[in-house]
Formats: structure tokens, C-alpha cells, sequence
């Protein structure tokens, strides 16, 4: 794998595909990430609750954007990041692309909930009515069904290989879906408010009622760092689960154990064993 | 920055949003917590299946050996 006339660059790409090496990397990035997320949505909860200044039409109710839309902008952050993943599983058949987008999916179907359903309880009494059929509404409820498309046909498809492929076609069609949640507000009249945040503009909002929305965005981003990786380093010693670093890893010493059983055995009854911990062992490639 | 209610029963009340927005951060914190006991919990479970399964595969490695011993020693 790793020749001489390989670049730098192809040996990190090849280290960046090994999920032992991701799993080594990743433990402390947990706790780090999973530590800034509670502090950050603290401050951003806290502050939007109870310092922001109310809107001055829709009074109180105005504070449920820190819940709305920091979930509505992770469940399309999550979808773009499974599309990547699976132009990077189908182009260069990274495994643990897979294993990204595969993780990836119940963070993702849990925050288009939110955003939905919290779209519709802040809809009540600002707009008059729980479910209104406007453009962003309705795409964002496509973009839940294609999370619970790629949910179902991850369980539906019993080779793992042959699942992998379908839920990365799916994730990349799915993709078009993104820029229609984007410029919904911009192309039809809907009920929407524009963005709050724009690249090149200035917040669309006062200082005092816009921070409190960027830190629950960066927690909730954090959030999905911290959740990503840990369910991403479960799967991982699902799949792997017979090779010999997992083995090692989660029962030090196993092998070497059952070798000197088994010579134990072998001694025992003075018959050399065909099949023992050695082929064990050997099973882990 | 100050805070914005007159009392803890006005910020409870919200000017009749109460509900509303009581409810949608009640249920962002439900669903960050299920998030994160899911996974809890799914390791762990991995975790136990896993030590079952590596005594079962040992014990079954082990077991036809010796079954085919004694059909090779009659």
C-alpha cells in the first residue's frame, strides 16, 4: 500500500480510509466536541430564552428560531455531507465512507423532525395554522422521507456492500433536494423569512438576537461532530469486529489466552489440532 | 443584557407563547438526549453480544475436535 513513490498526500488519504486508524484518532475528539456542544448550546439556549429582546411582532414566540433553525440547518448540513460521502464510497470505494454516511442518518432524520415539528408549533401563532403546504415546508418533509428512505433501505438490502452502494445513490440524488430548501424563500412566495445569516451580508438581525442563534448553530454542529464520531466508532467494531486490532482492543491478551488453552487441549490429548486460535487470529487478515 | 421578564411565572407564561416555546425546547432536549443514549446503549449491547459471541465461536471451535476424536477412536 504505502510504496516509496507514493506522496504524502496518497498516504493520508489512505490512512483517512483505515477505521483502525480512525477509531485510534477519534476518542478524545468525543469528548472535546461533546464538551464544546454542551457548552455552546448552553449559552445560546440560555441567552435565547431568556436575554434575547422579543421580536417586536411576533412577541415571545420569536424564540423558538434558536431551536428551529439550527436544527433545520443541520439536517441539510448532515444530507450534504452523506452526499460527499457517497461520491467518496462510489468514486474511490472508501469503506469508511459507508460507515460515515450510514451514521450519519439518524442525527440527520432527527433534526429534520425538530425542524418540522417545530416549524409547526411556531407556525400556530405566528402564521394561524400548524401545517402550511409553502415551499421550504414541503421540501424539507421531502428531505425527512429521503432519510427514512435511506434508513429503510440500509435494513431492506442484506449485502452490506450492495446496501452501501444504494444508500450512496440515494444520498447523491437526493442532493438536488438541497439547493430547492435553499432558495425556496428566494424563487416562490412563501411564508418564509429570508436567512438570517448570508456570506457576503450582514445578519438580517440586532447583535443581541442573532449571537444567541450562532452559538446553538456551532453547538449543534459540535453536537453532530461528537454523535457522528461515536456512532461512526460503533460501527466500525460492528464491522470489524473479527479482525485482530478489534479483538486486541477490546479483550487484550484474548488470543495469546486461547492459544495456551488450546496447547493446553492439544497437551492434553496428545493430538496436534488442525483448526485453533492460530487460524483465529489469522481470520483478522 | 438583561433579563427579559418581569418575574419567573412571566417567563414561564411568555405573553401566552409559553407553550409553544416551552414545548419546542423540551423537545430539542428530548431529542439530543435520545441521540445520545442510542448510541450509549447500542455499544453497550454491542459490547455484550460481542463477548458472547467470542466464547460461543471458542467453545464451538473446540467442541467438533473433540466430537471427531472419538468417532477416530473407536
Amino acid at each position: 500500500m504505502t510504496g516509496p513513490r507514493q506522496s504524502a498526500l496518497q498516504r493520508l488519504w489512505h490512512k483517512l480510509g483505515s477505521p483502525r486508524w480512525f477509531y485510534e484518532m477519534t476518542g478524545p475528539w468525543v469528548i472535546v466536541l461533546g464538551a464544546l456542544a454542551v457548552v455552546l448550546l448552553l449559552i445560546g439556549t440560555i441567552w435565547g430564552l431568556a436575554y434575547a429582546p422579543a421580536d417586536y411582532q411576533q412577541g415571545n414566540s420569536f424564540r423558538i428560531i434558536y431551536v428551529h433553525v439550527p436544527a433545520a440547518i443541520l439536517t441539510q448540513s448532515v444530507y450534504m455531507m452523506m452526499g460527499c460521502a457517497g461520491v467518496v464510497l462510489l468514486v474511490w470505494r472508501m469503506k469508511l465512507a459507508d460507515v460515515a454516511l450510514q451514521s450519519a442518518v439518524p442525527f440527520g432524520m432527527s433534526m429534520a423532525a425538530l425542524a418540522l415539528i417545530t416549524g409547526g408549533v411556531w407556525g400556530k401563532p405566528t402564521w394561524g395554522a400548524w401545517w402550511v403546504w409553502d415551499a421550504r415546508t414541503t421540501s424539507t418533509l421531502v428531505m425527512f422521507f429521503l432519510y427514512f428512505g435511506l434508513f429503510a433501505l440500509r435494513q431492506s438490502i442484506a449485502r452490506p456492500e450492495a446496501a452501501g452502494r444504494a444508500c450512496a445513490v440515494l444520498a447523491i440524488v437526493g442532493l438536488i433536494n438541497i439547493p430547492i430548501i435553499k432558495y425556496s424563500v428566494d424563487w416562490w412566495l412563501t411564508l418564509h423569512q429570508s436567512s438570517t445569516f448570508k456570506m457576503t451580508e450582514r445578519p438580517s438581525m440586532p447583535a443581541a438576537m442573532y449571537l444567541p442563534l450562532l452559538f446553538n448553530v456551532l453547538g449543534a454542529y459540535c453536537l453532530f461532530g461528537a454523535l457522528l464520531m461515536s456512532r461512526m466508532r460503533l460501527e466500525i467494531l460492528r464491522r470489524e469486529e473479527q479482525t485482530r486490532w478489534v479483538r486486541e482492543l477490546l479483550y487484550p491478551g484474548v488470543d495469546a489466552g486461547f492459544a495456551s488453552a488450546d496447547a493446553h487441549l492439544r497437551a492434553a490429548n496428545a493430538r496436534p489440532t488442525a483448526s485453533g486460535p492460530a487460524n483465529l487470529s489469522e481470520e483478522g487478515r | 443584557m438583561e433579563f427579559q421578564f418581569d418575574s419567573m411565572s412571566d417567563w414561564f407564561e411568555m405573553a401566552g407563547h409559553g407553550p409553544y416555546v416551552w414545548f419546542c425546547y423540551a423537545l430539542a432536549l428530548f431529542v439530543v438526549l435520545a441521540n445520545w443514549l442510542w448510541v450509549r446503549r447500542s455499544r453497550r449491547l454491542f459490547l455484550r453480544d460481542a463477548n458472547a459471541r467470542l466464547i460461543r465461536m471458542h467453545t464451538r471451535k473446540s467442541q467438533p475436535q473433540s466430537s471427531e476424536q472419538q468417532a477416530g477412536n473407536p
